[in-house]
């Protein structure tokens, strides 16, 4: 799968690609939603297996290294972000 | 309203407090919690203060009575509300809340069945488990030390069981291949030889109980299906449960066939939903992991059990209150 199309920002549809590809596209939930990037990962239909899949593909391909308590810490697309955007920067 | 099938799950779902905030609000499940509590004596009572109390579960005989409690509760708040089970599914110990649930054995029978196996588990060797992101057949090149598959879950999660020597090596061999695992909240090495010569222990209790055939559809992770009816009666059966492996998606792959359910976990985790889903069948759960404070489980419970009771939400007007809560659908638009 190719990487991000915009290289300088990992997006929200970075990661719900991410996710999708990992553990499948939860149907019913309207992923285009405002308010998606509030909802926690458990109900848009992710477990903590399908994030862990995500923080290791964003190591092997984006060379993040996010902290493995990362699935606790960052139970939402904007928490997963932020965290994601600060271990860019740095 | 249309019939559910429940979904009952094993060790894992924990958290500590979990439904706590129901305790005292809910009627039914507050019943319930008490007959149950009530029945394993003063057990129970050392539970109830954990419980109550907010802190971690850490054996067998914690996990267990209690994770068995919370969801024969939760099953018959989902009762309460007038909705009907058209099959029950069980995995681990939510086998023996399904055996209540589908009239193969009495409460009573089994909390006790219930305690004499946390008991005897929680003196077997220690060990715990492991999930890993792949299929059984890709991970069992890279189990060592012992460790086997405990669970097959579906095509992209396999729980492995062992001795913590085991689990440390299995770990490092998956890291090599590249393969993502998590530690699973279990405190011993279920679904596998570890726990063999405990569960042979717990025989002669469960043969002094009458099993009956179930009245209700029952899909079994041990049987990775609906198990015959005269292996459904036999003692043996469920005595051996706790070191037989899951078989998950089996048992999900045979839901499909008893008709198309909306499919509630009745317990405090999502992860059962979540495979459901995989399998293209619509799935809620009713408190969805959701450790938090009371009024989120409160509020998580009502959605659900909305959810449950007006049906799809799709078929639903766009105003309807709870008309996005959050349905799992399974992935590539497939539906029941």
């Amino acid at each position: 799968m190719a990487m991000s199309e915009s290289p300088d920002r990992f997006t929200l549809a970075d990661l719900l690609r991410l996710l999708s590809e990992s553990a499948g596209i939860p149907e019913g939930i309207d992923l285009e939603a405002e308010d998606v990037v509030d909802t926690p990962f458990y109900r848009l239909g992710y477990d903590s297996l399908a994030l862990l899949q995500v923080t290791g593909r964003l190591k092997r391909e984006y060379g993040l290294l996010l902290p493995d308590t990362i699935v606790a810490d960052a139970p939402t697309p904007r928490a997963l972000l932020t965290v994601i955007a600060h271990a860019r920067a740095a | 309203m249309p019939p559910v099938a429940l979904l009952l799950p094993g060790a894992g779902a924990q958290y500590p407090a979990m439904a706590y905030g129901l305790y005292r609000y809910e009627p039914a499940f507050t019943t319930a919690m008490d007959t149950v509590l009530e029945m394993l004596g003063s057990a129970g009572e050392r539970l109830y203060r954990l419980w109550s109390s907010g802190e971690r579960l850490r054996t067998v005989a914690e996990v267990h009575p209690l994770l068995f409690a919370v969801c024969h509760a939760l099953s018959e708040t989902v009762r309460d509300r007038g909705l009907r089970p058209g099959a029950v599914l069980g995995q681990s110990v939510g086998e023996l809340v399904a055996a209540v649930q589908t009239g193969v054995l009495p409460l009573s029978d089994a909390v006790r069945l219930v305690a004499v196996q946390a008991d005897a588990l929680a003196e077997a060797p220690a060990g715990g488990a492991l999930a890993v992101a792949a299929a059984p057949p890709a991970v069992t090149s890279f189990l060592r030390g012992g460790a086997v598959v405990a669970a097959s879950n579906g095509p992209g999660q396999t729980v492995v069981s062992g001795s913590e020597f085991a689990l440390a090596a299995t770990r490092r061999a998956l890291e090599v291949a590249g393969l993502t695992w998590m530690r699973v909240q279990v405190p011993a090495g279920l679904h596998g030889p570890l726990v063999a010569e405990a569960c042979r222990e717990t025989l002669p209790a469960f043969q002094a109980s009458v099993f009956a055939v179930p009245h209700t559809p029952l899909l079994s992770g041990t049987a990775g299906g609906r198990p015959e009816p005269e292996r459904a009666v036999d003692p043996e059966f469920w005595a051996l449960q706790p070191s037989r492996p899951v078989l998950l998606d089996a048992a999900l792959g045979q839901l499909a066939t008893v008709g198309a359910l909306l499919c509630a976990e009745v317990g405090p985790g999502h992860g059962l939903a979540v495979q459901a889903r995989r399998h293209g069948h619509r799935a809620v759960s009713l408190l969805d992991g959701c450790v938090g404070a009371p009024h989120e489980e409160r509020e998580r419970l009502r959605q659900a059990l909305d959810c449950l009771v007006l049906g799809d939400p799709e078929e639903r007007t766009a105003d309807t209150p709870s008309a996005r809560v959050a349905w799992l659908r399974p992935p590539g638009g497939g539906s029941v």
